[in-house]
C-alpha cells in the first residue's frame, strides 16, 4: 500500500499555485513538496493535515491509500 | 540580483582577469629561475625584481580567490541556487587560497636552501603542483561568476525555508571527500618516506577539510541568523538518517577491513597512519553523497 495524493490537482486548481509557494506556505522546503507530490516521500501526520487545511480540503480528498 | 551581489561579481570578474595574468607571469618567472636556481648559477640582480613581481601577483590572486569565493556563497544565500559546477568552484577556491600560503613558504625556502647550497627540485615541484590547483580553480570561479551574472536577470520567487546550503554542503561533502580519498591513496603508493607520508597525510587531510568545514559553519550559522530559515524539515531529517545508517554499517565494514589489512603481511609501510584518514573520508563521501541522493530522489 503506498500513500497517493491529489497535490498537483490541487495546485492546479488554487491558480497554477508553483511548489515554492506550497513550501512557504506550510514551512517545509520546495524538494520536499516534490517528494510527496511523486509518493517518494510520506509526510508526517501534522505536515499532511497542514497541506489539507492549506487546500481549505477534508484529508481525504488531498491524500489517499493505493491499494496494491 | 542586488547592487551589491552585482558589484561583488564585477569585482570578483576584473580581479580574475588580473589574476588570470597574475598566475601566467609567476609561472614564466618561475620557469626562468627554475633551471638557474637548480643549477646553482650566480644570483642575478634581475632577480629581487622578479621577486617583487611574483609577490605583487601572489597578491593579486589571493585578492581573486577570497573576493570570488565571498561572491559565490553570498550569491548562493541571496539568490538561493546552487550547482556543482559553484559549489566546485568554492571548494577548489578556498583549497586554492590555502595553497597561496604553501606558496608563500615554499618560495622562501628555496631561497633559504638555494643560500645553503641544497637542492630544491622537490619544492619546485610542490610549487607547479600548486599552480595547477591555481589554473583549475581560476577557470572554475570564472565560469562560475560568468554563468552567475548571465543567470541573475531571472526574478526569483521568495523562499521561506531553504535548501540551498543543506544540498551544497553535501556536495561539498563528496568533493571532499573524494579528493581525501584520491590524496591518501596517491600517498600510499608513492615513495615517499614514513616521515614525509605522515605529514604529507596530515597536511593533506587538514587542507581538503576545510571547504567542507566553511560550508558547513556557514550553514549552521545561517540556520540561527537568517530569516529565511534553513533549518531541517521532516524529509531533510528523513534523510540524514536514512544516510547515517548507511554510513554507520559502510564504516563499521570498513574499519574490520581497515584493521584487517593493518594485521596482514599485505599492510604496505605507513598503513597506521593512512586508515584513519580513508576512513573518514570514505564516511564524508558516503555520508554526504547518499544524503544528496536522497534528497535530489524525488
Amino acid at each position: 500500500m503506498e500513500l497517493g495524493n491529489n497535490l498537483k490537482k490541487l495546485r492546479f486548481e488554487k491558480g497554477n499555485l508553483s511548489q515554492q509557494a506550497l513550501a512557504n506556505a506550510v514551512g517545509v522546503t520546495r524538494l520536499t513538496i516534490h517528494s510527496i507530490e511523486t509518493s517518494k516521500f510520506n509526510p508526517s501526520t501534522l505536515l499532511a493535515l497542514k497541506i489539507a487545511r492549506y487546500f481549505d480540503k477534508p484529508f481525504e480528498e488531498v491524500f489517499y491509500i493505493l491499494e496494491d | 540580483m542586488s547592487r551589491f551581489l552585482k558589484g561583488l561579481h564585477y569585482s570578483s570578474l576584473s580581479l580574475g582577469f588580473l589574476a588570470t595574468a597574475a598566475v601566467i607571469l609567476n609561472l614564466v618567472i618561475f620557469s626562468i629561475l627554475f633551471p638557474q636556481i637548480t643549477q646553482f648559477m650566480e644570483t642575478k640582480p634581475n632577480w629581487e625584481t622578479y621577486g617583487i613581481v611574483a609577490a605583487i601577483n601572489i597578491i593579486v590572486l589571493a585578492l581573486f580567490q577570497l573576493c570570488s569565493v565571498i561572491t559565490l556563497l553570498s550569491h548562493l544565500i541571496i539568490q538561493k541556487k546552487t550547482s556543482t559546477l559553484v559549489v566546485l568552484a568554492i571548494v577548489f577556491g578556498i583549497l586554492s587560497g590555502i595553497m597561496i600560503l604553501g606558496d608563500i613558504t615554499l618560495l622562501s625556502d628555496i631561497g633559504k636552501e638555494y643560500l645553503e647550497g641544497w637542492q630544491t627540485r622537490g619544492e619546485w615541484m610542490v610549487l607547479f603542483a600548486s599552480y595547477g590547483l591555481h589554473i583549475l580553480s581560476l577557470i572554475l570561479n570564472l565560469f562560475s561568476l560568468i554563468k552567475n551574472l548571465k543567470q541573475d536577470h531571472k526574478p526569483t520567487e521568495q523562499v521561506i525555508k531553504d535548501e540551498v546550503l543543506f544540498l551544497s554542503t553535501h556536495t561539498t561533502g563528496v568533493i571532499c571527500g573524494c579528493l581525501g580519498l584520491i590524496g591518501v591513496l596517491a600517498g600510499s603508493l608513492s615513495s615517499l618516506s614514513l616521515w614525509m607520508m605522515e605529514r604529507l597525510v596530515v597536511i593533506l587531510s587538514l587542507i581538503v577539510l576545510v571547504p567542507y568545514l566553511v560550508t558547513l559553519t556557514i550553514w549552521l550559522f545561517r540556520r540561527r541568523l537568517a530569516k529565511v530559515s534553513f533549518g531541517l524539515d521532516e524529509k531533510q531529517f528523513h534523510d540524514l538518517a536514512t544516510s547515517s545508517l548507511m554510513t554507520l554499517i559502510a564504516s563499521l565494514l570498513a574499519g574490520v577491513v581497515f584493521f584487517g589489512l593493518q594485521l596482514s603481511p599485505l599492510a604496505r609501510e605507513g598503513w597506521q597512519v593512512l586508515w584513519f584518514p580513508l576512513e573518514i573520508f570514505l564516511s564524508l563521501a558516503i555520508f554526504s553523497g547518499l544524503s544528496l541522493r536522497s534528497s535530489k530522489q524525488s
